[in-house]
């Protein structure tokens, strides 16, 4: 339909308004619930993708779509644990861990009825690195030797040690040994892509549906911009018996209320909540929790006087009270902290991490808080605590965050910070310049390892915004990346937070994580702790 | 009368250009940078990027470039959405947008002439108290908040109607009624004050005076000179019309406009939110151009007291 | 018929007080609106109300010892009661001490915005109608500019560009806010200079500093007045569609605004945190636009019977 004939529509509409009115109005969505013999499951997206291009995808809902739409080498099972996908098997893996070679599956298609080869992913992770494409997440592919040179314009394609060895052998070296490489592999950046036809369509690849192809579980079969997407069983799929969706509407919705009224009306069939709707459905069946890898913390610029001195940190740090900060500003599942990386984090050796590391954050204690700030201040020579600007996000979320840890600090400590709540852009802005005092910060982890939360706490990293910086640690973290071995690695890191308690840069005050409402006879919708949100491939509606 | 038609023109552009200014300097001085997630860039990513959206040329370049741009009628790539232009963007939302806008003047401008006709023809009676605060109630509650008690009400407790998304005519009722609540009550005034002008002219009492029966007079001679004035009306409605749907299609899901701008503002879009800030001016501008011209025709006091200007 | 000499007439000495001497005292016309405006019983309502409400938002804070910021972490989202009357946020906070706090910071924003009028606006309209010609005409194609800016887009610009608080909403506001305001005093100015008493006045050899205080002001005035009833509200509206937005003043302050979009996130389950701020602020609009109205037929005298 032209736009000039939907606008002629939309006209036309309003005349049926009038009856509507007074009339019946039968038009409700009403469905949904309801036993649904056609497999089709109504979904929600918090905003428009930006990009449904695998190489420069960077959000949580483009990656919802291309897990749908595409699918990688590997995808993740329920527990996050890698399983063939595209490959038909587990990887080789040599050379102390870095050399990967992979074979695929026989009968893998795209949508044209071309096969998907080796060629297409050394095509597509060489695209994603090579810096005119401008890719976001083209850093992850950079971990590939010669991958970081190309992306900085230093090297070229050719010196990146990725290859096609035949139609069906992908093997590429990594610079440094990565245990979680092989769930990495599903990550959305190191999908394929047909060289063809992403120079057929040039700057407008992946624009709309039509300029999409397709070798995952679904196809997407219409792109209505800012409003919704189709997804259909794509039956091309090497594993096409064991979708049971026949089709999936996803809408495009981001306000709170709306979601939740939605969801009500059975309009849509899952939706994200927060907050006060949590307190409403907490008891139903349809709630459920997903925690996040991804960790809310203040983090104090050790360049301020105030702020160089450790017991002041720390005095900061212990009189937040964290169990009531997440039940109240968050509200949603999401959990105090017990350390510098979240709950469900695995340590690259089959474990999770902070069963390794124990709960090394100490508890909340405003008394002792308060003798810290004394004697913090004594030591530092200062008489009293400056008044400091308190920085943070002006989302919802993070405005509540500035308003209760001030408020934790003024009744606990007796010290007043001016709180600022700006756009997060330039919030990022003035954090990695390190104009600011106190700034609230949230990393959500790219892959599900230790390293995402502690390496940016070394003096070297771009992320170090508190200007922390301890010889040990960094020493500690640099000994973490260059070890094959997988228990040395996860108690080098163990070790590396310990210093993170004992000095404490930053402040930790939420483990993030998600409440969605699912409706009950919607099965087998596998929600993720990071990266893409959800995943439908083996979901059913009953 | 074309030399009026004319004059209004050239102001037309002059204010036009005056805004593409106004909204340049603006946005250079938005704080953050405009690239998304660019915490993740490498710097030559980040170079390339500012090349390729010509931020490294200096302002006056990158001014003179945007006015040529214009001119032919390019506001350029959008920065979060890398794959579309904005009059892409632009083509594909303001439908729903101009749709929504109109079904609410539609709505107003109907409610707004039967409220403010009632209040004038029983001045100062408990009908015009009881028109005149049914006018009020609608811009004394916020349309954020009577938004979502609509939707609450009559979409999820009474499932009368959908209570958001954009799918069929059905979904127009409520977002509709919520971006018109604001222009009613502007309609209904304009209409009363105009009505009791014209009740208390000459020619009325003319009327009256020759035995006309009263329906006759309202008929006849009132509501087609009380009428008019509304034309003037319509340039605020538009601004609210316009305003308003920042908020309403945020709150029912409406793949317009208003939802893209309240977005490009946080992501720091710049080429979007020029494009879309310009395009909404020119929109207001050409309603306005239009409405002074319409009324040029249709009150020769007005087309002679400008010519004299 | 006797002849008419010189000297039968004598001249009167020139007294300055009793050129134009005004037989009907000036303070009728305010006398005869008040009038009029008590018999309005709509109006007065509105006027007692906003009094009542401007009471409160002063004296409202006082009368619970909380302070609009502290938090009790053991009381939170509790229904009005005998220790929080109005309720409390999710934050514990004392619900009746922020509406009222929120009421003043609304108030002080309308305050503000009335003053932009009265400073930029009615300046401008005066210079531009006083002066005439030339300079008249390029003031006016100035405000044709403006006029047509969408005003609310280029606020939510200056406010990211600037950082939210209450003065930054107040000089956004105050950007375009005066247009009308100068737009309508320009008109009156035009059309009481050409009215006959005006004429009389100054052929009467009155100064222009008398014209400009005994008649072009006071016959402006009420305009005035009804322009600011109207500015007030839609400033407070304003600031509550940009509180919408996120952008509202600086937490833990809040304004009406802000509680009014918190409470709309929470009025499924604790509807006070709605209700209270939705009553007072609707009050407040319905009052100042009724005043309005009310001030309008009282003083305008195109609706003298």
């Amino acid at each position: 339909m032209t736009n000039a004939k939907r606008f002629i529509a939309g006209i036309s509409t309003t005349v049926l308004l009038a009856g509507l009115l007074t009339g019946c109005g039968g038009n409700t969505a009403q469905s949904g619930s309801a036993g649904n013999s056609k497999q089709l499951l109504k979904m929600t997206l918090l905003a428009e993708p930006q990009a449904l291009d695998t190489s420069v995808a960077n959000a949580a809902v483009s990656f919802d779509i291309l897990n749908a739409i595409n699918e990688g080498l590997y995808r993740l099972g329920a527990n996050g644990e890698p399983i063939p996908a595209l490959a038909a098997s587990m990887p080789v893996i040599t050379n102390e861990g870095k050399t990967y070679t992979i074979k695929l599956r026989d009968n893998i298609k795209w949508s044209d009825d071309s096969p998907v080869t080796a060629k297409d992913f050394e095509y597509a992770w060489k695209r994603t690195l090579d810096p005119k494409t401008k890719a976001d997440y083209a850093f992850m592919v950079a971990w590939i030797k010669g991958g970081d040179a190309f992306m900085n314009g230093k090297g070229s394609a050719d010196q990146v040690q990725v290859k096609a060895i035949d139609d069906k052998t992908l093997t590429f070296t990594l610079e440094n040994p990565i245990p979680f490489m092989t769930a990495q592999l599903s990550f959305p950046v190191f999908f394929a892509e047909k060289q063809e036809f992403v120079e057929k369509y040039g700057d407008k690849y992946a624009a709309d549906a039509d300029k999409l192809l397709f070798d995952g579980p679904f196809q997407l079969s219409k792109w209505d911009h800012e409003q919704s997407l189709t997804l259909v069983k794509n039956d091309k799929y090497w594993d096409k018996d064991n979708v049971k969706l026949n089709e999936v509407d996803v809408q495009i919705a981001s306000d709170n209320n709306t979601l939740a009224n939605l969801y009500q009306s059975n309009a849509i069939d899952v939706a994200r909540i927060t907050r006060d709707q949590v307190d409403q459905w907490k008891a139903k069946p349809d709630y459920q929790i997903s925690p996040q890898l991804y960790i809310t913390y203040v983090e104090m610029n050790e360049a301020v006087p105030a702020l160089k001195n450790d017991k002041i940190r720390q005095a900061l740090a212990l009189s937040i009270d964290r169990s009531n900060l997440v039940d109240i500003v968050f509200h949603d599942g999401s959990q105090a902290p017990t350390g510098f990386v979240p709950n469900g984090t695995m340590d690259g050796n089959n474990k999770e991490f902070r069963k390794d590391a124990g709960d090394v954050l100490p508890k909340y204690d405003p008394a002792q808080a308060k003798t810290l700030l004394a004697q913090g201040l004594k030591e530092a020579g200062l008489t009293s605590f400056p008044t400091l600007k308190f920085t943070g996000d002006d989302t919802e979320d993070g405005k509540k965050a500035l308003e209760f840890i001030q408020g934790q600090w003024k009744q606990n400590l007796g010290i007043d910070v001016t709180v600022e709540s700006i756009p997060h852009k330039l919030r990022i802005e003035h954090g990695q310049t390190h104009q600011f005092d106190l700034l609230l910060f949230n990393w959500g982890a790219d892959y599900n390892d230790p390293m995402t939360f502690l390496d940016c706490h070394e003096s070297t990293s771009s992320f170090n915004e508190s200007q922390f910086k301890d010889p040990e640690y960094d020493q500690l973290i640099e000994k973490a990346k260059a070890e094959p071995d997988g228990a040395k690695r996860a108690q080098y890191l163990v070790d590396a937070e310990k210093i993170l308690v004992a000095k404490m840069p930053v402040a930790p005050v939420n483990f993030r994580a998600y409440s969605y409402l699912v409706k009950p006879n919607a099965k087998n919708i596998l929600f993720f702790p990071y990266g893409s949100e959800w995943d439908l491939k083996n979901a059913s509606v009953e | 009368m074309y030399r009026f038609i004319l004059r209004r023109f050239c102001y037309m552009l002059i204010t036009f250009w005056m805004i593409v200014t106004v909204t340049f300097v603006l946005m250079h001085n938005l704080p953050g940078d405009p690239f998304a997630n660019s915490e993740k860039l490498s710097t030559q990513q980040r170079a390339l990027l500012a090349k390729e959206y010509g931020l490294d040329q200096p302002i006056s370049v990158q001014y003179k470039d945007y006015l040529i741009n214009i001119a032919k009628g390019d506001l350029g790539v959008s920065f979060a959405y890398p794959t579309r232009r904005v009059t892409e963007i632009i083509k594909q939302s303001f439908p729903a947008s101009a749709e929504l806008g109109i079904e609410s003047i539609i709505f107003s401008v109907l409610i707004g002439l039967i409220l403010g006709i009632t209040a004038a023809l029983k001045h100062n009676k408990s009908w015009d108290y009881g028109a005149m605060f049914i006018a009020i109630v609608g811009v004394s509650i916020p349309s954020f908040v009577l938004g979502p008690i609509l939707q609450y009400l009559v979409g999820v407790k009474w499932g009368i109607l959908p209570a958001a998304l954009w799918d069929g005519p059905a979904n127009r009722v409520l977002p509709a009624l919520t971006l018109s609540f604001m222009t009613i009550a502007i309609t209904a005034r304009m209409m009363r004050t105009s009505m009791l002008d014209v009740l208390h002219s000459d020619y009325i009492k003319t009327a009256r005076s020759k035995g006309l029966s009263q329906f006759s007079i309202i008929l006849k001679h009132t509501l087609r000179n009380a009428i008019l004035p509304i034309v003037t009306v319509l340039g605020p409605i538009t601004v609210n019309v316009i305003t308003g749907t920042l908020v309403v299609e945020q709150i029912f899901a409406i793949p317009g406009l208003g939802k893209y701008f309240v977005q490009a503002v946080y992501s720091n879009d710049y080429t979007l939110i020029m494009g879309l800030t310009i395009f909404y001016s020119l929109l207001l501008i050409v309603v306005m151009f239009l409405t002074d011209i319409a009324y040029g025709f249709i009150d020769p006091r007005i087309r002679l007291a400008k010519g004299r200007n | 018929m006797p002849e008419v000499r010189d000297n039968l007439f004598i001249p009167v000495t020139k007294q300055a007080d009793q050129q134009e001497k005004i037989t009907r005292p000036s303070i009728t016309y305010w006398q005869d609106a008040r009038r009029r405006l008590k018999k309005n019983k709509f109006a007065m309502a509105g006027f007692y109300f906003l009094l009542g409400i401007t009471l409160f938002a002063i004296l409202g804070p006082f009368l619970q010892k909380n302070g609009y910021d502290v938090q009790h972490l053991t009381a939170r989202n509790e229904m009005p009661n005998s220790t929080f009357w109005f309720g409390t946020d999710e934050f514990g906070r004392d619900l009746w001490v922020r509406l009222w706090w929120g009421t003043r910071i609304s108030l002080f924003i309308g305050i503000m915005a009335a003053l932009m009028d009265l400073l930029i606006g009615v300046l401008y309209g005066g210079i531009s109608a006083y002066y005439g010609g030339k300079i008249d005409d390029m003031m006016q194609r100035f405000i044709e500019v403006v006029y047509s800016i969408p005003y609310l887009l280029i606020t939510v610009l200056l406010i990211v560009m600037m950082g939210s608080g209450i003065w930054t909403i107040v000089f956004a506001y105050g950007i375009t806010g005066w247009i009308s305001m100068a737009r309508l005093v320009r008109g009156q100015v035009l059309s009481l200079k050409e009215q006959e008493y005006v004429l009389a006045a100054t052929s009467l050899g009155a100064s222009p500093w008398r014209i400009i205080t005994k008649h072009l002001i006071p016959n402006a005035l009420s305009f005035i007045i009804i322009q600011i009833t109207f500015t007030i509200p839609q400033a407070i509206f304003t600031e509550a569609f940009l509180s919408f937005l996120g952008l509202g003043v600086k937490v833990p302050l809040a304004s009406l605004g802000m509680l009014l979009s918190d409470g709309v996130g929470s009025m499924r389950v604790y509807p006070w945190r709605l209700l209270f701020p939705a009553l007072i602020f609707s009050l407040m609009m319905v009052s100042f636009n009724l005043l309005g109205d009310g001030l309008r037929d009282a003083l305008d005298p195109k609706f003298r019977k």
